[in-house]
């Protein structure tokens, strides 16, 4: 691969419409404030409740919603509402994996074809060149026979083996990031390691950079250099896994941890602690640190006010009045 | 293939065959037939016999033959505006539901404008405007006035599929939207297309046997609603020639079953879960288990 790709994020807003009426539309706020960096070969993991926003944000980037604010840039290039050629050029690099392997696949053509067109579409293969290249990334991604898997339909397949097909998707398009979405949550406890050994391969051998947006605090230590601890569309802890997995500073992080002392427990369970177990929805007009009804070092000032970013060390953030 | 699958599927068999009798024995009408379907061959109303299979009409002429020659007209319209109702059901309910906005808000308006207009009352306004309505009028008309209720089904599949994260999928690798739709999108639709498509068909032949029956037809054209019309018109059932009533009715009849149970068939043709084998046992797991819907 040649030069190294960055994906920056910058200050992302999401309003999703939840409810009123169409003149007068009532919004909650998916994602506040959120940046981050996605580089070749390298990956960051993206953990947080269900509803914390993670989806949306892989979804933003790939241009599946608009964004309400924030830039999104590859290589300093802004990338938001590209048009024609360049946001072709833009998604062959950027792919998404989606949470579902049993949604992801058209039930209606067999696995040659999803492998096919994106090979067709960006690399313009034909022929023999083009069966070639399908069986050889089939075989990349570990489905053998690659002869006889291509010829199967989705149906066929086991959900590991059709995650499998997402990413040589991803690969045949020629990616060079792949946003993850929960890749291997729908997958047996079995399977997963696999999936997740594939991911780590395409990272060290073919310097993919990945999202990898997971509930799995555990997982996400064994692939990820760096990770994001997301809360109702708030980032409220990043920077290199092993500290915030080891020494969590910010208390929504630490009661995740603490919630998953066996590290292959999944975190998707309602965490219990804290003051009170709900969790918030964010409005546009919301004020304070989201986390502050939860929190069980809250004061009136954290109800009050948004804390800012702290940096507690060379590659370690958070968002919490306490280290303010 | 197709042949094996239809094996495991009976009731598609049944209606198969039937349908294909008809289409052939109508397509070999001038073979078969023993008389010239609008020439004087015998007594006005003569009882069946080795002579006249089915008897003959009021006009003395042979009711097989009329029956034959019949089908060619009343299939004919049946398919002809069984294609134009599909067609347009489908290229409305498709742009409909995938590009959504203006378009969608235009193309549902037209769509419930039809719906709310009674169907057979329509038809019966529109045939009698126009006088005595030749079969491909007909069929004409009954295509551009039936399309709406598989416009909405098909705009309905449309919108659920669109949100599927195979469609999104498809998308993020470029596809153009012409692609998704025929490529991605029409695929996942077969099989409501093809009952929808059944479904016209029977509607038509139907709608087109009332319409000459009450008299609205081409009395001079020969379908299975014309000569039920003559046979009206003669009082055959009062002179005790039920042949010449009963005949066109059952023709209507069995090609209306024969398409309805070929319906049975459509569900396993367009679904490639379904095509291996012990397809039927493993569809009715599926549906216990939820995988996929009747
Ligand atoms: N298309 C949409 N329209 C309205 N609201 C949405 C939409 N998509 C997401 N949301 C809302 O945005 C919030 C974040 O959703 P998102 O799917 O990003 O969460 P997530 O972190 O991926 O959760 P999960 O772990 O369950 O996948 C949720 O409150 C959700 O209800
Ligand atoms: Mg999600």
């Amino acid at each position: 691969m040649s030069e190294k790709l960055t994906l920056t994020v910058k200050g992302l807003k999401k309003d999703f419409r939840s409810g009123g009426t169409t003149l007068n539309p009532k919004k909650m706020r998916a994602l506040n404030d959120v940046s981050l960096n996605l580089e070749s070969g390298k990956a960051l993991a993206i953990v947080g409740e269900s509803g914390s926003g993670k989806s949306t944000i892989a979804k933003i980037i790939t241009g599946i919603h608009d964004p309400t604010g924030g830039e999104i840039e590859l290589n300093g290039k802004n990338v938001v509402k590209l048009k024609g050629d360049d946001k072709r050029k833009f998604r062959q690099k950027v792919q998404m994996v989606f949470q579902d392997p049993f949604a992801s696949l058209n039930p209606t053509h067999t696995i040659r074809h999803h492998i096919e067109r994106p090979l067709k579409i960006h690399r313009k293969l034909k022929g023999d060149a083009l069966e070639a290249e399908v069986l050889r990334v089939l075989t990349e991604v570990g489905l053998t026979p690659a002869k006889a898997t291509a010829d199967k339909y989705p149906h066929e397949l086991s959900g590991g083996q059709r995650q499998r097909v997402n990413i040589a998707r991803g690969m045949a398009a020629g990616a060079e990031i792949i946003l993850a979405d929960e890749p291997t949550s729908m997958l047996d406890v079995s399977i997963r390691i696999g999936v997740l050994n594939l991911m780590s391969d395409m990272k060290d051998k073919h310097d993919i950079g990945f999202m990898y947006i997971t509930h799995d605090i555990a997982t996400a230590r064994y692939f990820a250099e760096q990770t994001a601890v997301m809360y109702v569309g708030h980032m409220v802890e990043w920077g290199d896994t092993e500290t915030i997995t080891q020494a969590p500073k910010h208390p929504y992080t630490q009661l995740l941890i603490s919630a998953v002392p066996d590290p292959s427990k999944r975190i998707d369970a309602p965490l219990q602690g804290g003051e009170r177990g709900e969790i918030p929805v964010w409005y546009p007009d919301s004020v304070g640190c989201p986390f502050a009804e939860r929190c069980l070092s809250a004061t009136d000032h954290c109800r009050k006010e948004m804390p800012g970013v702290t940096q507690l060390a060379d590659n370690h953030f958070t968002r919490c009045h306490l280290y303010s | 293939m197709f042949f094996k699958l239809l094996i495991r599927n009976p009731q598609a068999v049944i209606g198969m065959s039937i349908m294909a009798f008809f289409i052939v024995i109508s397509l070999a009408a001038p073979i078969i037939a023993p008389y010239d379907p609008e020439a004087r061959v015998g007594l006005p109303h003569e009882a069946p016999s080795s002579e006249h299979l089915f008897g003959t009409s009021r006009m003395g002429r042979d009711v097989f033959s009329q029956v034959l020659y019949a089908g060619q007209i009343s299939i004919t319209v049946g398919i002809t505006a069984g294609l134009i109702t599909t067609f347009i059901a489908l290229a409305t309910g498709l742009s409909a539901g995938y590009f959504g906005g203006r378009i969608d808000e235009v193309i549902t308006f037209a769509t419930n404008v039809i719906l709310v207009l009674p169907q057979l009352p329509l038809l019966l306004v529109l045939a009698a405007f126009l006088g005595e309505v030749s079969p491909a009028l007909i069929a004409f008309i009954i295509g551009v006035t039936s399309w709406a209720w598989g416009s909405r089904v098909i705009r309905s599949q449309t919108l659920a599929l669109r949100e599927k994260e195979f469609i999104k999928a498809a998308e993020l690798i470029g596809e153009p939207a012409r692609r998704i739709i025929f490529i991605e999108l029409l695929p996942n639709l077969i099989s409501i297309i093809g009952s929808g498509f059944i479904g016209a068909v029977i509607y038509a032949v139907m709608t087109q046997a009332t319409l000459e029956f009450i008299g609205l037809g081409d009395p001079t054209s020969i379908s299975w609603g014309t000569m039920l019309y003559h046979a009206q018109t003669s009082s055959a059932i009062y002179v005790g020639a039920w042949w010449d009533l009963l005949v066109p009715c059952v023709a209507i009849s069995l090609f209306g079953a024969s398409l309805a149970l070929l319906n049975f068939a459509v569900d396993e043709v367009a679904n490639p879960k379904l095509r291996a084998k012990g397809a039927l046992r493993r569809y009715k797991r599926m549906l216990k288990r939820g995988e996929v819907k009747a």
